[in-house]
């Protein structure tokens, strides 16, 4: 059963304050969508208008081309897994878990059954008749996904299931999303502020900004075709170098870069290019090759971070351990932007 | 534990000043000086507890009437604590202080105007005129503890139910009462006593026509009988102790209703 999602300039407004603004976005049947974004910036007000506890300003909100906002939330089959997992604490682990069955009055075998069976899905068959409080904050999570799962819904929804874990749980449990969505296969719309939350678990990534989308696509393109400063700033980008741009070649203090030809901005634009793409000590003769100073450079373990400046601007360069010559602080290097890593963006665009 | 050594606590404090009353129940010869009566009897209580007496019909009143108040007052005291806790808007604190004047108003200084209005609507002297009159100071006092319980519950758990296919009604019965049950119990049992122990309201409205058992406590009082009062302040009081030491248990048993962990 899977249901495709259509959000249609979707809005909110709480008086003066406008959570969501106009968001449209389709969220493709039996697939992860992730929506992405800073704290603050509606993914859960969003979330919320989908199950159908918020009522939307305007827009309209469709499963399988139809519009859902005259069904109440208990008949969308569209749960929330919250944050802070909210099982009931007077139920035990069972009861919470069938939940759902019960306000659907399954019969009671059916019910054992299949609730027997979701929690040895997420591996909690030994636990079905302990309270809430006697487990752990995973286990919690896994209880609070699996009372979700059991209704079959047609739209899965996650609210920064994964934001009370600690890193180890946290590994654990996207693995548990993500294999128990590739079995059961429900259109799933996740919602998180981790972009590694979105890349690991997500097929698909909406990146949201102050209630409205800026982004969406697959994850690399996040990283290697920002759509404007902003994104490359959100996703550690780092390089983002000013000019002007005619055709391919953008002049800018550095001198004249060979850009990647379909990248969207002309004019006045940002040169944007991720760390571990920019080369030292390339061979001679290429495009985009200058002179810089090393200002810093620090080790982290399976890399070594470099702070370069060139031209009067902050350049960041990640480079592998092994094929880095040592460059002491002061030294001059020679650097090169390889044309088809670079990507420009509207200079417009760019806001603090 | 500690929760049950409280129950005990909070029952004994109560208990202990009915023990006098016990022994001027029984007592036929009870002077100064002496600490236990001379002489025994059981006349008080057979005068209080006697079939044809007015003690039972009393009780009756009382029971009824607070009980309908203690239903009423909750189903107000529900949804006015939920708005009251849980949301905030322009005017709440106002509200909030309208919700209590009654409790800062003395009973006797809107009693004669309720009274008038009553015998107008001709509520004078009737069970639900009772009701009515003793809504009036239960109901904040309900609303007021709701209100505090509402403050520290997170709704987000009937949104959570309703995703999973609750309707209003489950949501209420599967969710929402079960985290506000101390309260509901603590809410309620304030509710009763304020009706239990009404006395100028009742006098006022009930006219001299309804007897409940503070009225007929207090015209016994002015009597004279020391024994007879005696038994019958404990026929008043017992209810109320008995009523108290299942509900701090309940209260003690605990709920939930606050932020999950």
């Amino acid at each position: 059963m899977t249901t495709r999602v259509d959000l249609v300039d979707l809005t909110k407004h709480f008086g003066s304050a406008h959570p969501v603004e106009e968001f449209s976005l389709t969220i493709e049947p039996g697939r992860v969508t992730a929506l992405l974004g800073p704290s603050g910036s509606g993914k859960t007000t969003l979330l919320k208008m989908i199950a159908g506890v918020l009522r939307p300003t305007s827009g309209d909100i469709q499963f399988d081309g139809e519009s859902v906002l005259d069904l109440p939330a208990p008949e969308r089959d569209a749960p929330m897994v919250f944050h802070n997992s909210l099982l009931f604490p007077h139920l035990t682990v069972e009861d919470n878990v069938g939940f759902g069955l019960r306000m659907r009055k399954t019969s009671p075998t059916e019910r054992n059954r299949r609730v027997a069976e979701m929690l040895e899905l997420v591996g909690l068959q030994d636990f079905g008749t302990r309270r809430p409080e006697q487990l752990s904050g995973g286990q919690q999570q896994r209880a609070a996904l699996a009372r979700a799962l059991i209704i079959a819904p047609k739209l899965l929804l996650l609210d920064e299931p994964l934001a009370n874990l600690d890193p180890g749980l946290r590994g654990e449990m996207r693995e548990l999303v993500r294999t128990v969505q590739h079995s059961l296969g429900f259109t799933t719309l996740l919602v998180t502020h981790d972009q590694e939350d979105a890349i690991v678990i997500a097929d698909h990534v909406a990146l949201i900004r102050s209630g409205s989308l800026v982004q969406e696509g697959v994850a690399r393109d996040f990283f290697e075709r920002p759509a404007s400063a902003w994104v490359a700033i959100f996703f550690g980008a780092g390089n983002l170098i000013p000019g002007e741009r005619t055709n391919n070649e953008v002049a800018t203090p550095l001198g004249r870069l060979r850009v990647i030809a379909e990248s969207p901005a002309s004019g006045t634009v940002l040169v944007t290019i991720r760390p571990e793409a920019v080369v030292l000590d390339a061979a001679e003769g290429q495009v985009n090759t200058f002179q810089a100073r090393v200002i810093a450079a620090e080790f982290r373990g399976s890399h070594i971070r470099m702070q370069l400046k060139a031209g009067g601007l902050d350049l960041e360069a990640t480079i592998p351990i092994d094929n880095a010559k040592s460059h002491a602080v002061g030294d001059t290097v020679r650097v090169t932007l390889p044309p088809e890593r670079l990507w420009s963006l509207p200079a417009e665009s760019s806001d603090p | 534990m500690s929760g049950r050594i409280a129950a005990v606590l909070i029952v004994g404090i109560i208990l202990l000043p009915l023990v006098p009353l016990v022994i001027h129940s029984f007592a036929s010869r009870y002077v100064f000086p002496q600490l236990v009566p001379a002489e025994w009897s059981t006349r008080a209580w057979r005068i209080v507890l006697a079939a044809d007496g007015g003690t039972w019909k009393a009780l009756g009143w009382s029971v009824a009437v607070a009980t309908v108040v203690t239903a009423l007052s909750l189903l107000v005291a529900v949804p006015a604590g939920r708005v009251l806790g849980l949301r905030s808007f322009r005017g709440r604190r106002i509200l909030e202080f309208l919700v209590l004047t009654p409790l800062l108003v003395p009973a006797v200084a809107v009693a004669i105007g309720l009274d008038i209005t009553f015998i107008r609507l001709g509520l004078s002297g009737t069970f639900w005129g009772l009701v009515l009159v003793h809504l009036i100071p239960a109901t904040p006092y309900a609303v007021l503890v709701l209100a505090g319980v509402f403050a520290n519950y997170d709704a987000d758990f009937e949104a959570q139910a309703r995703t999973l296919g609750a309707g209003p009604l489950s949501v209420f019965r599967h969710v929402t009462m079960p985290a506000i049950m101390p309260g509901l119990i603590v809410a309620g049992f304030f509710a009763f006593i304020v009706s239990w122990s009404q006395y100028v309201l009742t006098l006022q409205i009930g006219g001299g026509k309804v007897l409940t058992l503070p009225v007929l406590l207090v015209s016994t009082a002015s009597g004279g009988d020391v024994a007879i009062t005696g038994a019958l302040t404990i026929v008043f009081a017992l209810p109320v102790v008995i009523l108290l030491g299942v509900a701090s248990r309940h209260v003690v048993r605990a709920g939930w209703g606050t932020t999950g962990t």
